[in-house]
């Protein structure tokens, strides 16, 4: 004691493996892969494993693989099996969904988006089955399910923009390519293409939740390395019995801006953030397309767009675009 | 006194960094301290100030309401009240009352014995804020590049912004910002489940403690970081996600001006093209 | 582990990330303050355009236009030589002065013999080689740019030299390529990717097909109304036509040094109320490159040799770079067309100003300035008088069905200010818009044009209704001087238009089919430009006036 650190650990206090509390039935077994690690010392706790694996976890990683198979192959592909230009190019490689004329069927060229379609059910399958395995570890230990309904949360999301809104706008094209420059092209042409993302109210309230859960983290974070002096990071401990950490992390709160939240509530403030920075944003994805078309609009209909001056005087629009317009 | 019932024997004095017993009271729940009347002076000024301004203007609608920094053909000169001269007495309000309450926060830290972590990472949040209102402005040698204090204004501005950069997303300092922000809400998602599963177990179950969230998420994911390492491991994502907001749009203007894909010309020429064959 | 394990790797660690923050701060081109910057919008809302004060433009050298001739007593060119048949109305001596600036333009290094065969029996009347064909279809394109296309290039108009820029084939080209599949890589052939220098290059030219082509895809993506139609389909573009239109546009952005808030307040780009006139600029450029891809370069498929065709066996075609190489203004609106008026116009005269200056007028300069490069004699900016109504318009307030009202502007708002001075100049150039200083060092000889619409040259406002002065095939009563102002001596060579100018070219005034066209009509019963031979001070005289000059507005009602 006497020195303690909050950005890195000095000193790694190596015990014997932790092997894991007992799991409920005893047909579980856990693989008992032992490891330590230095690096992960250095932030958190040294140990790495046990690691339960399951049907659904063996499953998913199958399913995973097969995913990132198809889509880093396609990728290579598309550069004609160069590895240098692989690796050089990988940014900008992409793997997109089927053209607009294939709409919603789904059997599509595999060079013509069908290995996109391929990809996205296995790494649907992949996320679906790994939430299984939120879910069933959470019960084989006896304890609540929210990680299990946090993580339902953004995958509704990525189902969102992967599925839901390509179905209820009947086409794959609508999807979001994998490739990591081209989705970002996906997002930005979105945007301009339903008239201005930002005027979209459940963007608005996702990036909120999103800015929110990041500041929340950060005075929950600080709060807890705070009194860490006091044992504060024993959350359920002080959460079941309230030591002297909750108590000054609580006034902490209280003597600066007059409000406070528990040892628990904490969490349950956090966990509502985090879900609805994914689920409000799904609703802006589901909604945009189906109901709204051009989200400036919709906001100059409801009268929140600001006005500026005008500084240049007004000019007679080209005719065509003019005409455009009007129709 | 709203007080509660643990509370009293850690009202003490002292702790302050200014001033001695000066202010060194609490009005309600709220501590004071000098930097609490400082911080509610810059509040309340700055407060005022956006009402005047918005009194001027004739929006009607909460969302369009808007307090605009100056035309950037004032320099880094002041502007007059109704062009923008508001606006940078806001800005001044402002980082006076943010300033108050980083110090504030420290003072309460001292009288509670606890570490300063909060304050620090509250000064970070300050720092991105500051980036866009004064360190971005100063380097570009115009108020005018601060961003309008209006909801759907300063929206407006953030398109531009994004827009004058032709591509936002290209910009490296904001993929990993938002890479941070991502992550952040991530863990807290994951970090918030654990816990409020362990102490929610479901009825007829015991509330579960360290072993049983390091077991979950060792038997989940093969590591638990821990319940010291996941607030660590928060707060310097969180605080990241902030100091790369603050890169991000610092070096867009003063140090990059073209749109940000095509700041990636360098990488065609570094040795990265070691074999194109045109070099 | 080790304890050499644990002292050595964070060692290690630490190196590594240190030499990644030096990479990251040394080998991307970082620029450093100061930046000069301009709004170009209402303050607030950072409609703001920036550039590095040090930034040096490729291909920015400005040649020095050669001696005038001296057209006294000198024959036409179609008397002197056989088989000239864009020039012909040129006097010798104009004819030989203009060949050799074309020389000096684009084949400097090759000389006359990169078009002329001069060993073939015909000498330089032979059509041997493929360059001349091409070369003269070219100049057949220069003369209809700067006469029919003066919303895009008035006042400075192009040569040459504003694409070709001293190289034989001009720097910044596109080619068709397929639609990006999953066996190309966007759209290139390989080993293409491992080829491009240049992010400009690195994205695909799609886009270019699509939108710079005479049949082009329609940039409207966006919906004019806020909801969907009940059981209707959205009534927005295709994901991937939105992609094309981005990438077309933000190339565009960049080979003109701009950037989108230069023409679009982003919240709505579609909205031309909100949109600067530079828009209006832009729109006309646009369609001057379909005109100019589709009735000039593309028939010479047939022409060129296979190695100066694309993969798709076309040829090099013109994207908005390709005059502007990085520059708002082409070679920052360098006049060299001036000392060229006769070879490279159809009617002797100066790309017509009329049009552009309408719509930019006083104003259209930018809000405000800051750097080094504030031109101190220009006025201090004052805000524009805003009427209610602008600021309404500004928004669009949504219309009784709930969508929004766009109302073409029907007369020019009030301006308020005589002064007209910088007009479209709105990123700083270097005010010299004379050559480059090595050649003689001379000052730019049309520097002191009052006409000029560079800052600091404000123009004189002339009667309203010269304004309208025309840019087509006025009579002439004599050969505008080349450059110094002399008595006519020769016909202006009247150059009917080209033959595939048909249907299939949009009238470059604009679509309306119910107007005249309205350069022809109002140019029709007019003199050929009076200062021409009146004034020493340059070859035309740019008519400013208040507000968009009548002919304008009609064309557009």
């Amino acid at each position: 004691m006497g020195s303690y650190a909050s950005i890195y650990n000095r000193i790694q206090v190596r015990g014997p493996f932790d092997p894991g509390v007992p799991l409920r039935h005893s047909s579980d077994t856990r693989i008992q892969a032992k490891s330590f690690s230095y690096w992960l010392g250095k932030i958190g706790d040294p140990q790495l494993g046990p690691l339960y694996l399951g049907w659904s976890g063996a499953a998913s990683l199958a399913f995973g693989f097969i995913a990132i198979e198809i889509i880093g192959l396609n990728m290579w592909a598309s550069v004609d099996w160069d590895p240098y230009a692989f690796v050089r190019n990988l940014a900008f490689l992409s793997l997109d969904p089927p053209p607009a004329k294939y709409g919603l069927n789904p059997l599509v060229p595999l060079g013509d988006g069908g290995w996109w379609i391929l990809a996205g059910f296995f790494l649907t399958t992949s996320i679906l089955l790994w939430w299984v395995r939120s879910y069933t570890r959470a019960r084989a230990l006896g304890m609540g399910t929210h990680t299990s309904w946090a993580f339902a949360s953004a995958i509704f999301l990525y189902l969102s923009l992967g599925l839901f809104r390509p179905i209820l706008m009947g086409s794959w094209s609508e999807a979001v390519p994998f490739g990591i420059i081209t989705h970002l092209n996906w997002t930005a042409s979105v945007s301009v293409l339903y008239g201005n993302w930002y005027y979209n109210p459940f963007h608005m309230l996702s990036i909120v939740f999103l800015y929110g859960s990041t500041m929340l983290f950060a005075m929950h974070g600080a709060t807890i390395l705070a009194v860490s002096r006091f044992g504060g990071e024993r959350e359920a401990e002080e959460i079941v019995d309230r030591g002297t950490a909750a108590e000054r992390g609580a006034l902490f709160w209280r003597w600066t801006m007059g409000f406070n939240a528990t040892f628990e509530s904490i969490h349950r403030w956090a966990w509502w953030f985090a879900v609805l920075t994914t689920f409000t944003g799904a609703i802006g994805v589901l909604l945009t397309g189906t109901v709204v078309d051009n989200w400036y609009l919709w906001g100059v209909k409801h009268g929140i767009a600001p006005s500026y001056p005008s500084v240049y005087p007004s000019f007679p629009i080209p005719d065509e675009a003019a005409r455009s317009v009007i129709q | 006194m709203a007080m509660l019932s643990f509370e009293r024997k850690y009202r003490v004095r002292g702790g302050t960094l200014i001033g001695g017993d000066l202010f060194d009271f609490w009005v309600g729940p709220f501590y004071v301290g000098f930097f609490g009347v400082t911080a509610v002076f810059f509040a309340l000024l700055g407060s005022l100030l956006m009402f005047y301004d918005i009194s001027q203007g004739d929006a009607t609608n909460v969302f369009a309401f808007s307090v605009n920094p100056p035309s950037i053909k004032y320099g880094l000169g002041l502007a007059p009240l109704d062009e923008g001269g508001t606006w940078q007495l806001v800005t001044m309000c402002a980082v006076g009352a943010f300033v108050s309450w980083a110090l504030r926060e420290i003072e309460i830290c001292r009288k509670l014995g606890i570490g300063w972590h909060v304050p620090i990472a509250y000064s970070f949040a300050v720092l991105a804020y500051v980036s866009l209102v004064v360190i971005r402005p100063l380097l570009l040698g115009a108020w005018g590049h601060g961003f309008p204090y209006g909801i759907m204004s300063h929206l407006d501005w953030v398109s531009n912004v994004g827009y004058q950069f032709l591509h936002f997303h290209y910009n490296p300092a904001h993929m990993l910002a938002v890479t941070f922000f991502f992550t952040t809400t991530m863990f807290l998602g994951l970090h918030a489940g654990v816990i409020l599963g362990a102490v929610n177990p479901g009825k007829g179950e015991s509330v579960k403690y360290g072993e049983h969230e390091n077991a979950y998420f060792r038997d989940y994911i093969c590591y638990s970081v821990g319940p010291y390492g996941i607030h660590r491991l928060g707060l310097f994502f969180a605080l990241n996600a902030g100091f790369w907001s603050a890169v991000c749009i610092i070096i867009s203007g003063p140090f990059w001006d073209k749109g940000w894909p095509y700041f990636f010309d360098f990488f065609l020429k570094t040795p990265a093209a070691i074999g194109n064959i045109a070099y | 582990m080790t304890r050499k394990h644990v002292r050595s790797s964070p060692m290690i660690v630490g190196i590594l990330a240190i030499v990644l923050v030096l990479l990251g701060l040394t080998v991307p081109p970082w620029v450093l303050p100061p930046i000069e910057s301009i709004e170009t919008g209402p303050a607030a809302i950072e409609m703001v355009q920036f550039k590095d004060a040090d930034r040096q433009l490729p291909y920015s050298r400005r040649p020095e236009p050669l001696e005038a001739a001296d057209n006294e007593g000198s024959p036409k060119a179609s008397e002197v030589y056989q088989n000239v048949q864009v020039l012909g109305g040129l006097t010798d001596a104009e004819f030989t002065r203009l060949m050799l600036a074309i020389t000096e333009w684009v084949s400097p290094e090759q000389g006359c013999e990169y078009c002329h065969n001069l060993e073939s029996d015909e000498g330089f009347a032979s059509d041997d080689r493929y360059t001349k064909v091409v070369a003269r279809k070219m100049l057949e394109m220069v003369r209809h740019i700067n006469s029919k296309w003066p919303e895009h290039v008035a006042p400075s108009g192009v040569t040459c030299y504003t694409c070709h820029r001293g190289q034989n084939i001009p720097p910044w080209t596109w080619y068709e390529q397929n639609e990006p599949s999953s066996d190309r890589f966007m759209g290139k052939r390989r080993p293409w990717h491992l080829e491009a220098k240049t992010i400009r290059q690195f994205f695909p030219d799609v886009p270019y097909d699509k939108y710079l082509m005479d049949e082009h895809a329609s940039a409207q993506i966006q919906s004019s109304d806020p909801l969907v139609a009940v059981g209707g389909k959205a009534e927005v573009a295709q994901e991937q036509d939105a992609e094309n239109l981005y990438l077309f546009m933000m190339q565009m952005a960049n080979s003109m040094g701009v950037n989108c808030t230069y023409c679009h307040n982003s919240r709505a780009f579609r909205d031309w109320e909100q949109s600067t006139p530079y828009r209006w600029i832009a729109y006309w450029g646009i369609r001057m490159a379909r005109d100019v891809n589709t009735n000039y370069i593309e028939p010479l498929k047939t022409v060129f040799p296979d190695n100066r065709k694309g993969p798709l066996g076309d040829p090099a075609k013109a994207h908005c770079g390709t005059c502007h190489l990085g520059n708002n203004k082409p070679l920052g609106g360098y006049k060299l067309l001036d000392h060229y008026l006769v070879g490279l116009t159809e009617d002797g005269k100066a790309p017509d100003p009329g049009p552009k200056q309408a719509i930019l007028l006083g104003e259209a300069k930018p809000a405000a300035v800051t750097g080094p490069d504030q031109d101190a004699a220009q006025p201090a900016p004052s805000a524009a008088p805003v009427s209610k109504e602008a600021i309404g318009q500004s928004v669009a307030p949504g219309g009784k069905d709930g969508g929004a009202e766009y109302k073409s502007q029907e007369q020019p708002a009030g301006t308020g200010s005589e002064d007209l001075g910088g007009t479209v100049q709105p990123v700083p150039q270097s005010e010299d818009t004379g050559p480059s200083p090595p050649p003689t060092g001379a000052n730019a000889p049309q520097g002191s044009e009052p006409a000029e619409m560079s800052p600091g040259s404000p123009m004189e406002p002339s009667e309203g209704k010269d304004a309208v002065e025309g840019t087509a095939n006025a009579p002439s009563t004599g050969q505008p001087p080349s450059n110094p102002p002399a008595s006519g001596d020769a016909a202006t060579p009247d150059k009917a238009e080209p033959a595939d100018k048909g249907a299939a070219m949009p009238e470059p005034k604009g679509s309306s089919d119910s107007q005249p066209a309205a350069g022809g009509d109002a140019a029709g019963g007019q003199a050929a430009p009076a200062s021409g031979a009146t004034s020493g001070s340059g070859p035309t005289s740019i008519p400013a006036n208040k507000g968009p000059a009548q002919g304008t507005t009609t064309r557009f009602n």
